[in-house]
């Protein structure tokens, strides 16, 4: 589905002072562009791979640059060295609307630096590209955010809404000493709306996302020597497991009206070379047993044998459902011994409207910055975008096109930072400039 | 037979009966000394055998090929020449696997209702503490055979015996002998003669790896499934042994069908079986496995050899589509299966001790486990297994009872004075 939008025109909802504040802006993002790439770079040149996830340097580093700009912030660090990073203004005047700026300072492990061609942490910028490991994922939407939430801070007299940053640690194993703390814990950072720079296309406006389930299987056995191998022994069992849940992925979505037309864009719209031919995944579940262990030599039959499926479901589908679809295919097969276990870490399939005003406003915006209509897609992935709408609040993903997040050599086009930097300062503008009553 | 090797074996058995308090006593010792394998360190174990033997005169020689698995060799010559007899146990145990499900503590080496307790109890230190009491047995009556008795006492038999047996038969000629006395649990009904062979092989299979949302068919995790599926094609095949071992094996179907942990499997004494031990694979439920390694033990059994089974495997694997690229498969151990005829003396003197002691002459066993003996029987020295009946091998409240342990005693004291013969003076 393509957005509605006149990019030669560049549509605004903004009028009067907000579209004055506005094209100040956009000048003002153009004539500092080395800088605020440099800025960019700074943020890779601060590792925080999780595992670990210890974000206290780049947390540290982000305040005192805000702190620069006469922006305070404050740091909340529930598991000792996940240090995430807030910061609001127009607090007081208790406005109707809470925009907020989400994105994560944690990035995938590098995995052995010498195979990069690039060191992974040098934040090196060349052939008009930001280098480095999470550079994609996302140290480049989260410095847009940031950037941009600086810039709104200098007109925010003028500005009718609260705005805040959300910088946060522990997105990559699962989000739970980051956003999801942080809104169960201090529910005064609950928004109306949300935008997030995860890695997507600066062409591209996500609008939701698969559910996850990982599920744990255990199955049983009794120790006896090997030798008597004929037959009972649970590493066995678990591989017939892992073979029956397979039909998982055959399992079909019900898809909700206003997603179809997304997800047949989805289908055909190419994120990168990985993505392509899995336009499927977005009408299945897809199915991957991630970790299996079990038995401790050779020769003994094993007592336990463990494994850990991921699940990605589909719509029409939650974790729990899927949880008792699983149990009642192994209870068919007379697989009643086997242990199923639900781990915290899942969610159901989520969105938030293409036809919301929020990814309406988004839309036009990417259109207007990157110069080419923007689709709205989906993610097979998750992101944190999920807390937010598991409370309502409409949440839209819009970040540059990534490049090498799974290996080696991830990088960012300049031209996509440039424009998701654009899109997020304007989105909010627009939306605030749309919603907010004043 | 001489009437006075009857006499001796008299005087052993009378010995083994009225030193019971003390030969069970030293069961209990050697129990109490965890010999886990892995990680298989035998060292303090070892160092209180050799006190023991060295009490009594003997002067036993420590092997430690590897370090922390220390090979106990002591001799003892006889009046004069002739028969070298070697009598062979191991030291080392299986590992606890689940110390809380033992009723009883898996090293105290309690006495109760006529059993003795313990991790390795019935494999086997029953059986090697029985051919070391056997040792010391000899020494102390002064029996007066003719050839030499060598006892090998090693350190490496559960994961293989690269350390153990298998080290000293290709480095110390002195152990080789011309015939081997082992006392693996069997039981005083069975004369371990043939036992099947081992093919331990690591598989590994390989993808490309990457985000689970994206990749869900090349998995590492998926093409170990396959790989395990081909495995169990081979489960089940048949050997075929050679026509001097048919009435024993029957025999041994027959014993193992009666047992609790046999019934219905006994065809995993002429067929192959596979145990998938070990399995390991991915690093988190959210990334495509990239790597999966599994350890499959294969046995199998004697009328196939190990080279047919792993051939026919790789032939299933392709079968399964694993190309070259998806699977990798290393033996880690392969162990021909082997046997000794049961019409070679050692083991026809065996059979007859065993029915002098027990009042039942033993069936010529084939056994599903693997043992030491392979050693020396691919090398053409004849060997044969009787030991104490094992009950709960590898799992809990692992014990033997002490009829059987002082049975093996008397069947082994009685066939080294056969074997070898006594002077008359």
């Amino acid at each position: 589905m393509t957005a509605k939008t006149d990019a030669s025109r560049g549509t605004t909802a903004a009028s009067g002072r907000l579209a004055q504040i506005r094209r100040e802006l956009l000048n003002e993002i153009e004539q500092r562009r080395d800088e605020f790439v440099e800025l960019c770079a700074e943020v890779v040149r601060r590792p925080t791979e999780n595992p670990p996830g210890d974000t206290r340097a780049l947390a540290d580093f982000v305040a005192g640059w805000l702190q620069k700009q006469g922006i305070s912030s404050q740091f909340v660090e529930p598991q000792p060295t996940m240090r995430s990073l807030l910061s609001t203004f127009n607090e007081e005047r208790a406005p109707s609307l809470h925009w907020m700026f989400n994105g994560h300072l944690d990035i995938f492990p590098a995995d052995d630096p010498s195979l990069w061609k690039i060191p992974p942490f040098e934040g090196r910028v060349t052939d008009g590209r930001i280098h480095g490991r999470g550079v994609a994922d996302m140290k480049a939407g989260t410095t847009a955010s940031i950037i941009a939430y600086s810039l709104l801070y200098r007109y925010r007299e003028a500005i009718p809404a609260r705005v805040s940053l959300m910088a946060v640690a522990d997105e990559e194993t699962g989000g739970i000493w980051g956003t999801s703390w942080i809104l169960q814990n201090k529910p005064e950072w609950l928004p109306d709306a949300c935008m997030i720079g995860e890695p997507c296309a600066p062409d591209a406006v996500r609008v939701g996302e698969k559910g996850i389930s990982w599920l744990k299987v255990t199955c049983h056995g009794r120790s006896y020597h090997g030798s008597l191998g004929m037959g009972q022994n649970c590493i066995l069992q678990l591989a017939e497991v892992l073979l029956l849940l397979r039909d998982v992925t055959k399992l079909r979505a019900t898809i909700p009206d206003d997603l179809k037309s997304v997800i047949e864009g989805a289908k055909s719209f190419n994120l990168n070379e990985d993505t392509r031919g899995r336009a499927s995944l977005f009408e299945h579940p897809s199915y991957n047993p991630g970790v299996i262990a079990g038995g401790i030599k050779c020769n003994i039959a094993p007592r336990e044998a463990m494994a850990e499926v991921d699940i990605r479901i589909p719509f029409g589908w939650t974790p729990e459902q899927i949880l008792s679809w699983t149990r009642q295919r192994l209870d068919e097969a007379g697989m009643k011994d086997v242990d199923l276990e639900l781990p915290p870490y899942r969610s159901a399939p989520n969105y938030t409207s293409p036809n919301h005003p929020l990814a309406q406003i988004i839309a036009r915006n990417a259109a207007e910055h990157y110069g080419k209509p923007a689709t709205f897609t989906m993610t097979t992935g998750a992101t944190d975008g999920r807390y937010f709408r598991q409370q309502g609040i409409p949440t839209i993903i819009y970040g540059p096109r990534p490049q090498g997040v799974a290996g080696l050599d991830e990088y960012v086009e300049i031209a996509d930072f440039m424009a998701v930097l654009k899109g997020h300062t304007c989105s909010a503008i627009d939306y605030i400039a749309q919603t907010a009553k004043g | 037979m001489t009437s006075s090797s009857e006499m001796w074996k008299k005087k052993a058995w009378a010995e083994v009966d009225s030193g019971r308090e003390e030969w069970v006593g030293l069961l209990a010792e050697v129990i109490r000394r965890p010999s886990d394998n892995p990680p298989g360190d035998t060292t303090d174990l070892t160092a209180y055998v050799s006190q023991v033997l060295t009490g009594a005169g003997l002067k036993p020689t420590i092997y430690e090929p590897k370090a922390g698995n220390p090979n106990v060799v002591v001799a003892m010559e006889g009046c004069g020449p002739g028969r070298h007899v070697i009598l062979n146990g191991h030291l080392d145990v299986f590992p606890v696997e689940e110390p809380e499900a033992w009723t009883l503590p898996p090293y105290s080496g309690k006495v109760r209702d006529g059993r003795i307790y313990g991790r390795g109890a019935a494999d086997m230190k029953g059986g090697t503490t029985a051919l070391l009491a056997v040792t010391l047995l000899l020494k102390r009556l002064k029996v007066p055979f003719a050839g030499k008795v060598t006892l090998t006492l090693v350190s490496d038999e559960e994961t293989g015996g690269r350390w153990g047996a298998q080290w000293l038969v290709e480095n110390c000629p002195e152990v080789l002998g011309d015939a081997v006395l082992n006392a693996e649990p069997s039981s005083p009904q069975a004369l371990g003669v043939a036992e099947k062979g081992i093919c331990w092989l690591r598989v590994t299979t390989h993808s490309k790896g990457g985000h689970s949302g994206l990749s869900p068919l090349d998995n590492a995790i998926y093409k170990m499934d396959a790989a395990i599926q081909a495995g169990l094609k081979l489960r089940g095949k048949q050997g075929h042994a050679p026509a001097s071992l048919q009435a024993g094996l029957a025999k041994s179907k027959e014993l193992l069908e009666a047992m609790e942990h046999g019934k219905g499997n006994s065809w995993v004494l002429d067929s192959v079986t596979l145990n998938v031990g070990t399995i390991q694979g991915g690093c988190k439920a959210n990334v495509v496995p990239s790597l999966c390694t599994a350890e499959f033990d294969f046995r199998v059994p004697v009328g196939i050899t190990t080279d047919e089974l792993q051939a026919e495997f790789k032939r299933l694997l392709r079968e399964q589509g694993l190309g070259e690229a998806d699977v990798d498969v290393e033996p880690i151990l392969v162990s021909p299966p082997n046997h000794t005829e049961p019409d070679e003396p050692i083991i026809q003197m065996l059979a007859r001790n065993t029915e002098a002691v027990t009042g039942h002459r033993p069936h010529m066993h084939t056994s599903y486990g693997g043992s030491d003996c392979r050693f020396w029987r691919w090398r053409g020295i004849p060997a044969g297994i009787l030991g104490p009946g094992p009950h709960g091998i590898g799992a809990a409240d692992e014990y033997i009872t002490i009829e059987d342990y002082l049975t093996t005693m008397k069947v082994h004291a009685a066939t080294i004075i056969d074997y070898l013969g006594v002077s008359d003076q």
